[in-house]
């Protein structure tokens, strides 16, 4: 890195040398800035392996370090402080300063990126080659510019330091109780300890608390054939059996692996085990956001209010359905059927290191599709090509609302909820995205309808 | 005793004692994470006396918390259950260590999960009236032994109470206490103070310097053997040990091993078959410090190669406390090779309270005219941690021999269980005899407790274990 910065320092004593003045040239940030940004912090978040609601931590915060900037300097848009839990407006430049403010909204957001993951090579390569470029192009405008983008993400750093992350880290590890039949215990072939068992305690942006979209509890637990619990469980693997003998090719299989989302599924052959990486829920849905943004023509304050309003529905969308998970504790459907059904079943799916009830991905595409809804309408179709990179095709949507219910049933097809988590899940994920949508007051909508 | 007969053979019937103990699924490590092994599952209590004054032995089994204790009293033909019902109302407490006097049970309560001020680690005195009423020795801690002693020579009992850790802060002493019995009533015992002595396991009232007043010996864990001598009643700290013997001691009998006729202390330990290595030179390291200021304590344990000290725990195990390291160290590879000193930060390692432990062999301490050298078992008896001895002429020889029980399982899956220690008959200072030769059923099962029951007559071996059956031993040559 010092070589690097020994280079590019180099480089710029030579511009300067032999331009023998410097450039004042404009610097101009497109949406693909952010987008590709963004793509980064992706590729990272699946590089470290973070978890779904973790990776919900990740997304949003940045976002929010650069919508602020823009949106305080932007009439049509609302400042987010005072409207997400202790936040407090961000501090103001120098008057004499000359900022170009999409230039600080995007080191902004690279710096809070880079704050919140492990790995920070690729965002700090990416960072460094605008870096070089905007230095070339205006260096009085990047530095002020780029000066005021930190000094805005050591605020929103400040800010983020009492979210109660840090304490959630050390908090007690879920304990498994093999002797309670219902209670969620670790399942094939990681037996992985149960993720984030505290993560309803991390403090949420707009829901009042983690509780306040706390679903119905799930079927009574019970092995009676004729119970609604083992109706369910049973559903589960009359459907896994159908959709294997129909094969590959069978549109359930398609929409199961299409929405599995899983970061991190763990591959035995023989005694090696690896694992294959994939995006989160989450990096799902910032994936539509992107394409969906994209296909609208958004321009930058646009495109991350997309980002940054969806994001945010996400993270309270984790909380809320973690608070669920770890209060039900229920078991996940390949413990029981292994052990009471077919010893042999695996379902279309991994099953992910966490309880089952309620469903992650139903809560959080419910809510992310009200966010989008919100943004770009309710029939606002798109060709959904997230997933190609993983060697999945491009699935079509006729709207948001229909890839979350989607993304919900897909559960099922995977064999890893039962039918209670995903409708459920879904609906309070809607619920909260609805709620967080009707508090959140981020666009200012122009007298269009009025005329 | 006829060759090829097995010393120890299973009474039939367990002489009607029916006593499983049942730990509880609480798990340190998901409190702590990195701890080195688990405080929680150091019962059951086994105390043998006679508890309704009509002469016979009966036995008093502690039980983890939430589940009932036992009462076995002494019958005719066998040992039957008794108080069912009332021990039901003293169900909630850990009762780690108990013993008899008086025909009271005086009941010493840990399991290192409760909170500090929670009155489930309160020690109790169990009366035996037709409820078994309590009566709270109003001293909280996680109780690891009570030793009884009139030390101040007034006629009663009275007795040292050693804690063995703070619930939810491994590594910082407690403190254990002197209680005065005035009139039956216990109070902390405010001349003879004896401070934070460390982690204490075990202790054993017995005369070091021939004045016929017992003194006081406390050991355990992250420290060296304690040596208090009685002085008509004020105890006073002294070193009588030549080297400086900081082990992970857990139990400590007298025993004269080497036939002199002073006193010799047999030691039990870690042992040497672990993960954890430990000499005088490259003595086993634990930090104990706030290492990522999150206002509780961590532990990290560190063993020496070529003299530098590496973490027992590897990235992601110690990641798991230390989330900050994922940060510092992306890959494993990043992570490989690198020191303790390293990884936590000279300065940060600086700051942290550092234990030690030099010797991790168990042995016995050799009287030599009232100073002690440390003598180690042979290998055979290193194999897993001595929880208890128990000193008896097992071969009705005249002489005195040591049985010694063992094996701990409440250590992380990298340590594997620590099981394969059968017990041993320790005759002399050259003459041992492994347990599998004895008839003793010890091995993959941790012994906790060594116990001599008389029932009519008859001396029997009763062995407590921690989540297994209690058993019942027929010595052959006192048949």
């Amino acid at each position: 890195m010092k070589i690097q910065y020994t280079l590019i320092a180099l480089l710029t004593a030579l511009i300067t040398l032999s331009s023998c003045s410097k450039k004042s040239e404009p610097i101009v940030i497109t949406p693909d800035h952010f987008h590709n940004a963004i793509d980064k912090v992706t590729e990272v978040i699946i590089h470290d392996i973070f978890s779904p609601p973790v990776a919900s931590r990740i997304y949003a915060y940045p976002n929010i370090a650069a919508y602020e900037i823009l949106a305080v300097n932007n009439p049509s848009f609302t400042s987010l402080s005072g409207q997400l839990t202790n936040f407090t407006a961000i501090p103001t430049p120098d008057n004499d300063a000359t900022i170009n403010y999409e230039l600080a909204a995007l080191v902004a957001h690279m710096d809070m990126s880079k704050r919140l993951i492990f790995s920070e090579q690729d965002i700090e390569t990416y960072r460094d080659s605008l870096y070089a470029n905007w230095q070339e192009l205006n260096e009085d405008e990047f530095v002020q510019s780029r000066d005021y983008g930190l000094q805005v993400s050591n605020h929103i750093a400040a800010w983020m330091d009492g979210d109660n992350y840090k304490q959630t880290r050390t908090m007690p590890k879920f304990s498994v109780r093999s002797d309670e039949p219902s209670r969620w215990q670790p399942t094939p072939p990681a037996y992985m300890d149960g993720i984030e068992p505290h993560w309803n305690k991390i403090r949420p942006f707009v829901i009042n608390a983690a509780d306040q979209f706390k679903p119905v509890p799930p079927p009574a637990f019970s092995l009676e054939k004729d119970s609604d619990f083992y109706k369910e469980l049973k559903e589960v693997y009359d459907i896994s059996q159908q959709i294997t003998k129909d094969g590959d090719t069978s549109e359930e299989i398609a929409i199961a692996q299409f929405w599995d989302c899983n970061p991190y599924v763990s591959v035995t052959r023989g005694h090696l085990m690896f694992a294959t990486k994939k995006i989160t829920p989450g990096g799902h849905w910032v994936g539509i956001t992107k394409i969906a943004s994209k296909k609208a023509g958004f321009d930058v304050t646009n495109t991350l209010y997309a980002y940054t309003k969806t994001t945010i529905a996400m993270y309270d969308a984790f909380i809320s359905c973690w608070d669920e998970k770890y209060r039900s504790n229920l078991i996940r459907p390949e413990t029981l059927i292994n052990n009471h059904i077919d010893d042999s079943w695996k379902p279309i799916l991994q099953t992910p290191p966490f309880p089952e009830y309620v469903s992650g991905h139903s809560v959080v595409s419910g809510a992310a599709a009200e966010s989008l809804t919100s943004i770009f309408g309710n029939n606002f179709s798109f060709n959904d090509d997230t997933e190609v990179a993983y060697g999945l095709p491009i699935r079509n949507f006729k709207s948001f609302r229909a890839a979350a219910q989607e993304a919900a049933v897909s559960r099922m097809y995977g064999g890893i909820h039962y039918r209670a988590a995903v409708d459920v899940g879904l609906n309070q994920g809607k619920n909260l995205g609805k709620f967080v949508v009707s508090e959140l007051d981020m666009k200012v909508e122009t007298a269009v309808s009025v005329n | 005793m006829p060759k090829n007969e097995k010393l120890f053979s299973k009474t039939p019937g367990n002489l009607g004692i029916d006593y499983t103990h049942k730990e509880d699924a609480y798990i340190d490590f998901n409190r702590q994470k990195l701890i080195p092994y688990q405080l929680s599952d150091r019962g059951p209590a086994t105390a043998v006396g006679d508890l309704n004054n009509d002469g016979v032995d009966d036995i008093y089994f502690g039980s983890s918390k939430f589940t009932s204790s036992q009462i076995y009293l002494g019958g005719d033909s066998a040992f039957a259950k008794a108080y069912i019902e009332p021990l039901k109302k003293h169900s909630k407490t850990e009762d780690k260590t108990a013993v008899i006097h008086d025909g009271n049970i005086i009941v010493g309560t840990a399991g290192a999960d409760f909170a500090q001020t929670n009155n489930a680690l309160d020690d109790y005195i169990l009366k035996l009236d037709d409820s078994l009423s309590k009566q709270s020795l109003n001293l909280l801690g996680n109780t690891s032994v009570i030793a009884p002693n009139d030390y101040d020579n007034d006629g009663d009992m009275d007795l040292f109470i050693g804690h063995q850790v703070i619930t939810g802060d491994f590594g910082t002493a407690p403190e254990s206490v002197l209680l005065k019995n005035n009139n039956g009533k216990y109070t902390v015992d405010k001349n003879n103070n004896l401070g934070t002595i460390g982690m204490v396991t075990d202790a054993v009232w017995t005369d070091l310097n021939g004045d016929n007043q017992k003194d006081l010996i406390v050991i355990g864990e992250w420290m060296a053997p304690q040596f208090y001598i009685n002085n008509d009643g004020v105890l006073s700290k002294e070193t009588l040990i030549t080297s400086e013997l900081t082990g992970l001691w857990q139990t400590i009998a007298p025993f004269d091993i080497d036939n002199d006729g002073d006193m010799d202390y047999l030691l039990g330990n870690w042992g040497t078959n672990s993960k954890f290595t430990a000499t005088e030179g490259e003595p086993l390291k634990m930090y104990h410090a706030d290492f990522d200021n999150n206002g509780q304590t961590e532990t990290l344990v560190a063993t020496s190669r070529n003299g530098n000290y590496y973490p027992i725990q590897n990235l992601p195990e110690l990641a798991t406390q230390l989330v900050s390291l994922k940060k510092k160290y992306s890959t494993n590879n990043d992570f490989a090779g690198k020191t303790i000193s390293e990884i936590i930060g000279a300065k940060s390692l600086s700051k942290a309270q550092e234990l030690n432990v030099t010797t991790l062999k168990s042995g016995y301490l050799k009287n030599e005219k009232g100073s002690f050298t440390f003598v180690p078992f042979p290998s055979s008896l290193q194999v897993a941690p001595l929880l208890d001895f128990i000193v008896f002429d097992f071969t009705n020889d005249g002489k005195k021999e040591a049985l010694a029980g063992g094996n701990y399982f409440g250590t992380k899956p990298y340590h594997g269980r620590l099981d394969s220690f059968s017990g041993a008959l320790i005759k002399s200072e050259k003459e041992i005899i492994d347990g599998y030769t004895l008839g003793v059923d010890f091995a993959q099962k941790s012994v906790r407790k060594l116990s001599i029951i008389t029932h009519n007559n008859i001396n029997y071996l009763l062995v407590t274990f921690n989540n297994e059956p209690a058993q019942v031993y027929t010595i052959e040559t006192t048949q």
